[in-house]
This record gives structure tokens, C-alpha cells and sequence, in this order.
């Protein structure tokens, strides 16, 4: 039996072999992958199908083919995120184990050897990127670049591991402060690692902290789906429960809290919106250094409006903590910032702890933590206000009288009013104004019409009088004297006079 | 005022987590109601001698600035608090984890010693590891002829604080330099600090026998 456009070695391979590989009973042929023409077609027309059908780690050449081209497979990878994440996952332990255990077997491999860094890059940032869509991925693959190679494997090698094992706690089930504590641990054996190792001899403290930094970041990132989610879950109802809280509590004012910030003017505005903000981005940023400057960027944004409020009043002194919580709280109930407590759990539970006790960062969390404490606490107490006042401003029965009937009703720019609204009423304001210039200009342009009418009446009015005053008197022609003519005048001239007409 | 076991502050997180930071950080925080002077004490700190700055002068809550004591270099944090009397409440936030807390009053005011008082008395409950210090403010206010008048917290009224909740030595410096330098030193020669001190280049073994965690020092401060 011969292959009907087989090379002649195959001839040697059993019967078997030849036919089509879908087992229809016709020969198969190499150029289609052992397939019979028919079957063939049939494959290439249903790609996505048989892919489907043949979805097992057997498939992974499809998954590594996706992987390469990240950003345009997204909707295909979201489609089917939970099934790809786990499939990844599956991957990425093979790979590291057997990573792993071709470093044990050869520990005095070359370490400058680029091919084994780069797969291992790759297995670290390669399946981020693809499956979390992280920026910091990148940032990461380049940070590495630069530290030496042994350094490089050895942090690499540490993340990978308690990324899986993270990873293996989330789908066990662990509560977050049982994750919480692997995390912390992670960072306090990575830190005696990195600097009683020696390997990392050499480096510099600032070195090892930005190490630190890096390795938080990407840990944080790649598990941040499976952490924040069993978060939470575990904070649902406190989150809705501030939430509720903040909203009940739209008609608090600056004035209430004590915090001398002139909402209305524009400069104002704009600065209390971004650090709006910025509170808000908190909850968007993966990990937890990254929601810490979120906080940190809105307050800095808030001492901005307290530097620019008191400008005002010629008060140049730096704003002091005894401005700063009140408007912070102010903030905070502006931004009703998504999943607080979960928010603030996450960069409490996870972030390096060192980062949180010290330093400025430490410190505006502390007054976050400080702010939303205030906010659920809060009662008509903390407020100056008489318990039934406080009742029914909250069950939203009154409004305080500052915020409705204040002097500021025909600015039409209340503060206690959502954003849409307000740049409705901003939008309203101008086209009030608008609105009067147009009359406005009407007006103008009716006095030039008259302006244009009585120009022209008085034009006409001196025309006239001037046309009266000098009446038109027809004069006779006046004939051009014809000197060389003969004329009777010239006839009767005496004799001395006569004209003689020379010839 | 019980004798702290260094073993035992060995387990607290705090001590581990100063110790990821390469540099040895302090946290301070300033207590005090509204308006005795707290902000003006950071920017004196801030922006005195030391030509270092750490932070554009966007406000004076926060402050962090290296200080040299006994040979090593060491990073103070000041934490400036809220003092309204709603924001009493959540002042524990604030402490958790300090190292030294700064506790003012104004000399000029009675009540703000009255919240003094009830400040440094939560710090003693709730911070063992925690180092208070007393700072009578506005001094300038109390001298000269018409000085005495404006005086309202008796001169004997703080060491007789001190002595009711166990005193410790009263120190007189006349500024807010001496007073964080002297926070600094402490910090330092205290032997329960030591894990983190022998974090630094050289080691400066605290000078004489283990002193109470809740040591009193009294420091009267003015500028």
C-alpha cells in the first residue's frame, strides 16, 4: 500500500498511520496533518469549535499562542476568563516546577545564561499580562532587567512560590487574615532573605528596598483578583453600610465639619474634584503601595484647597492637622469612594506593614482610617447640631438651613448637589447669561437700527436745508467768444482800436 | 509601672516592620487641643536649622526630617493630630505604634492642660512601648513684666502630674530642636530599641539599667 502523496520513508509506518486521523476510512495525508481532504476542510472550517472541543492542557499550544499577543485576544480571553485563569494557573506550576527542578539539578549553572531568565520572565510577567492585563508587568520585566542575574532568579523564584501558594490558599477557601499573614510573612522572610543572603551582598539598602517595592507590587497584582474578591465578599455589608451611611448624609456642609472651604468658587471646585478623584481611583489600582498614593495624591490635592481658602483671608501659615481631617472627611463624603472598608482592609492586610507606621504614606491612611471612622460614628453631637435636627436632616425630612436658604440660592451652585446637576446649573447660569446678553445685544442692535434711521433722517434733513437755503438759479449758457471772429463790437471801435486781422 | 520585658515587644509587629524599612523610623505623634501651637512646633522642626527638607511646605501635618543623635541617624516621623474635642475619639488610631508622643498644652490656658492631662493618661493605658512627652508651649507669652498675668498653668502644676503617675527626670529645653534632639537621644539609648538601633552602622548600648516604658519626662519648651 502506497501513500497516495507520501514521501517513500513512510512506507515503512504501519497501516494504521495512513488513514485519516478522524477515522472516516480514507487515506490521510502528512501536508494536512494525517487528515483525508474531506475532514480537513472540515477542521479549517470550524476552528473555533474543535478548539473548544479539545480544551486540555494537551491545548496549551493555543493558550501560549493567545498569551503572545495579549491586548488582541482581550474579549476572547474575558469570554472565558474563569476557564483560561485556572488553565493558566495549571501551566504556570508546571513550569515553574520544572523550573525549579532544573535549578536544584544543576546548581552551579551559569547564571548569565540569558535564555533561562528570560523564560522565567516569561512565566512571571508573561501570564500576568495576559490574564490580569496589568501595566506593572512591564515596569517589572524592565526593573529586573537592570539588577544582576543571580539576584533577578532568586527574587523571582521566592515570588513565584508564594504566588502559587497564595494562589492554592484562595482556592482552599483561606480567610484573608490567613492570607494576610502569608503575605506578611512573605515580606519579612524576603527582607532577612535579602539581606542576610549572600548573594545580594552587594547591593544597596535602596536597592533592596525598591526590590522590596517591586516584589509587593507584582505579588499584590497577580493575586489581586482571588484577594480582593474574598475581601470583599467578607466586607459586602460594610461596604454597603457606609455606602448608605455617606449618601443619608449628602447634606452635610464644609461649615458642619468645621473646615473653612469655599466651595463655590471655581478655583475651589476644581481642585475638590480632583481630589474626588483620586479617592475614587483608589479602588481601580491592584496593588496596595498603588491605592496608597492614591490617598497620598488626594491629600495632597486637599492641602492644596486649604492652602487656596486661606490665601483669602491672608492666612499663609501651612494647614495643620486640625484642618486637614475635618476636610478629608469632607472629601470622603463627597466621593462615597466604592468598597471602602474592603479597600482599606486590602491595604491594611496586605501592604508591607513598614510602609503603613511610618511615613507619609502611613500617615494619610491613618487619617483615612481616622475619617471613616469619624463618618460612621458621627452623630449630632460631633456636629453641633440638636439631636432632632440631626434626625431629620438624616431621614432627609429637612435640609440644613445653610444649604437651602443660604445667600447663595441665585448663584444657583449649591453644594450639596451631585455633579451632574451641578454642571446643569452651571450650564443654566451661563445661559442665563447668555440669555441677557442676547437681550442685551437686541437691544443694542434695535438702537443702531434707530441710531442708522435718525443718521439718515438728519442727513437728509441738512440736505434739505442746505438745498433751501441756496435755492438753484439757472444761469444763461455762457457762449465761448470767438476772438478771431468779426465781430460787430469790433467795428465800432475807434480807428486806433480797430482790430487788424493779419493774413 | 511595670518593668517591660524586651522579649516581649520582640513579637509585636512593630518591631518587625521597622526593621523592613533599611531606615530606622520613628514615629512621633503630637497630641494637644486645637490651637496650642501643635503646627507651629512641626514647622519649627521642619524648617530650622537643618538644611534637609523632605516635604514642600503643602502642609505641616505631616514632617519627617533625619536627626543625628549619639552617632547614628535616625528618621523622625511627626504625626500632627486632629485636637477638636470630636476628633478625641480616634486620636488611638493615630498612636498606634508610636515611639515617642509629644503632648502640648498651652501655658497661656488651663483647659488645654486639663486635655493634656487626659491625653497623656490614654497614652500610658494604651502605648507601652511609647515615650511621652509633656510640652508646655507659648512661653514667650508668660516672661517679661506683663508676663506673669497671662499665665495659667500653674509653673509646679505638670511636675506634679509627673510625680502622681510615676515621674521621670524634668528636662528644660528651650526649643523644639532640643526637644525633638532629645527624642532622638532617647530613642537611642534606650535598651528596648535595641534590635532596631543595631540595625545602624554602629552600636550604642543603652547607657545604664532598662528605665520604665512609660518614662516621664517633663520638658517645658518654648519658642
Amino acid at each position: 500500500m502506497e501513500p497516495e502523496s507520501g514521501k517513500k520513508s513512510r512506507g515503512i509506518k504501519v497501516q494504521s498511520d495512513l488513514f485519516c486521523k478522524s477515522g472516516c476510512g480514507f487515506y490521510g495525508n502528512s501536508n494536512w496533518q494525517g487528515y483525508c481532504s474531506k475532514c480537513w476542510k472540515d477542521r479549517l472550517q470550524q476552528p473555533s469549535k474543535s478548539e473548544n472541543v479539545s480544551r486540555s492542557p494537551k491545548s496549551s499550544p493555543f493558550a501560549r499562542h493567545r498569551q503572545s499577543s495579549p491586548s488582541g485576544s482581550f474579549w476572547a480571553v474575558f469570554s472565558r476568563f474563569e476557564e483560561k485563569r485556572s488553565q493558566q494557573h495549571e501551566k504556570r506550576t508546571r513550569t515553574m516546577k520544572s523550573l525549579f527542578k532544573k535549578s536544584h539539578q544543576s546548581p552551579s549553572r551559569d547564571f548569565s545564561s540569558v535564555p533561562f531568565l528570560e523564560e522565567m520572565l516569561d512565566g512571571v510577567t508573561g501570564s500576568s499580562a495576559s490574564s490580569e492585563n496589568t501595566p506593572s508587568s512591564d515596569a517589572f520585566t524592565e526593573y529586573l532587567k537592570t539588577l544582576s542575574k543571580p539576584i533577578a532568579i532568586d527574587v523571582l523564584r521566592h515570588i513565584n512560590s508564594v504566588t502559587q501558594k497564595m494562589q492554592k490558599m484562595c482556592e482552599a477557601g483561606a480567610s484573608p487574615e490567613e492570607l494576610s499573614d502569608t503575605a506578611k510573612e512573605f515580606y519579612q522572610s524576603l527582607n532577612d532573605r535579602l539581606r542576610n543572603h549572600p548573594t545580594f551582598g552587594e547591593a544597596t539598602s535602596e536597592q533592596l528596598e525598591s526590590m522590596m517595592d517591586f516584589t509587593e507590587k507584582n505579588v499584590m497584582t497577580r493575586l489581586y483578583k482571588s484577594v480582593f474578591f474574598a475581601l470583599s465578599a467578607q466586607n459586602e455589608d460594610k461596604d454597603l453600610e457606609i455606602q448608605k451611611r455617606i449618601r443619608s448624609l449628602n447634606w452635610i456642609s464644609a461649615a458642619h465639619l468645621d473646615c473653612f472651604i469655599d466651595e463655590l468658587r471655581p478655583d475651589i471646585m476644581a481642585l475638590i474634584d480632583k481630589a474626588i478623584f483620586s479617592a475614587i481611583e483608589m479602588d481601580a489600582r491592584r496593588a496596595p503601595q498603588d491605592k496608597l498614593s492614591c490617598i497620598v495624591k488626594c491629600s495632597k490635592n486637599i492641602f492644596e484647597i486649604l492652602r487656596v481658602s486661606r490665601e483669602r483671608f491672608g492666612n499663609v501659615e501651612a494647614a495643620s492637622a486640625d484642618e486637614f481631617l475635618p476636610a478629608l472627611i469632607f472629601i470622603v463624603l463627597r466621593a462615597n469612594p466604592p468598597r471602602l472598608h474592603s479597600n482599606i482592609n486590602y491595604i491594611d492586610k496586605f501592604c508591607n506593614p513598614g510602609r503603613l507606621l511610618s511615613g507619609e504614606a502611613g500617615y494619610y491612611f491613618t487619617n483615612l482610617c481616622c475619617a471613616v471612622e469619624f463618618i460612621e460614628k458621627m452623630n449630632h453631637e460631633s456636629l453641633n447640631l440638636t439631636k432632632d435636627e440631626f434626625d431629620r436632616f438624616m431621614s432627609g425630612e429637612a435640609l440644613p438651613p445653610g444649604v437651602v436658604f443660604g445667600a447663595n440660592l441665585d448663584s444657583l451652585e449649591a453644594p450639596w448637589l451631585c455633579e451632574g446637576v451641578r454642571i446643569m446649573r452651571g450650564n443654566l447660569v451661563t445661559l442665563n447669561e447668555l440669555a441677557s446678553r442676547d437681550t442685551k445685544l437686541e437691544i443694542g442692535l434695535d438702537d443702531l437700527i434707530t441710531d442708522g434711521a435718525t443718521f439718515v433722517d438728519g442727513v437728509e434733513k441738512m440736505v434739505d436745508d442746505v438745498m433751501a437755503g441756496t435755492p438753484l438759479t439757472s444761469q444763461p449758457h455762457k457762449r465761448p467768444i470767438a476772438l478771431d471772429d468779426a465781430a460787430e463790437a469790433t467795428e465800432n471801435l475807434p480807428p486806433p482800436l480797430t482790430p487788424q486781422i493779419l493774413k | 509601672m511595670e518593668l517591660i520585658n524586651p522579649t516581649s515587644v520582640f513579637n509585636a509587629d512593630i518591631f518587625s516592620s521597622v526593621l523592613v524599612m533599611s531606615q530606622v523610623d520613628v514615629k512621633v505623634v503630637l497630641l494637644g487641643s486645637s490651637g496650642c501651637g501643635k503646627t507651629s512646633l512641626v514647622e519649627r522642626f521642619l524648617h530650622d536649622r537643618f538644611e534637609e527638607r523632605y516635604m514642600p511646605t503643602i502642609g505641616a501635618a505631616f514632617g519627617a526630617k533625619r536627626v543625628k543623635a549619639l552617632g547614628k541617624i535616625l528618621k523622625l516621623g511627626i504625626w500632627d493630630t486632629a485636637g477638636q474635642e470630636r476628633y478625641k475619639a480616634m486620636s488611638r488610631i493615630y498612636y498606634r505604634g508610636a515611639k515617642a508622643a509629644i503632648v502640648c498644652y498651652d501655658l497661656t490656658d488651663a483647659d488645654s492642660f486639663r486635655e493634656a492631662q487626659f491625653w497623656a493618661q490614654e497614652l500610658l493605658k494604651q502605648e507601652d512601648a511609647c515615650k511621652i512627652y509633656l510640652c508646655g508651649t507659648k512661653a514667650d507669652l508668660t516672661r517679661g513684666p506683663e508676663g506673669g498675668r497671662n499665665r495659667r498653668v500653674d509653673f509646679y502644676a505638670p511636675t506634679d502630674f509627673t510625680d502622681d503617675v510615676n515621674a521621670g527626670k524634668r528636662r528644660k529645653p528651650h526649643d523644639s530642636e532640643e526637644l525633638f534632639q532629645a527624642i532622638a537621644d532617647d530613642f537611642i539609648s534606650n535598651p528596648v530599641n535595641e534590635p532596631i538601633v543595631q540595625e545602624l552602622p554602629s552600636i550604642h548600648v543603652g547607657k545604664d539599667q532598662p528605665r520604665p516604658s512609660g518614662t516621664w519626662s517633663s520638658v517645658c519648651c518654648s519658642y
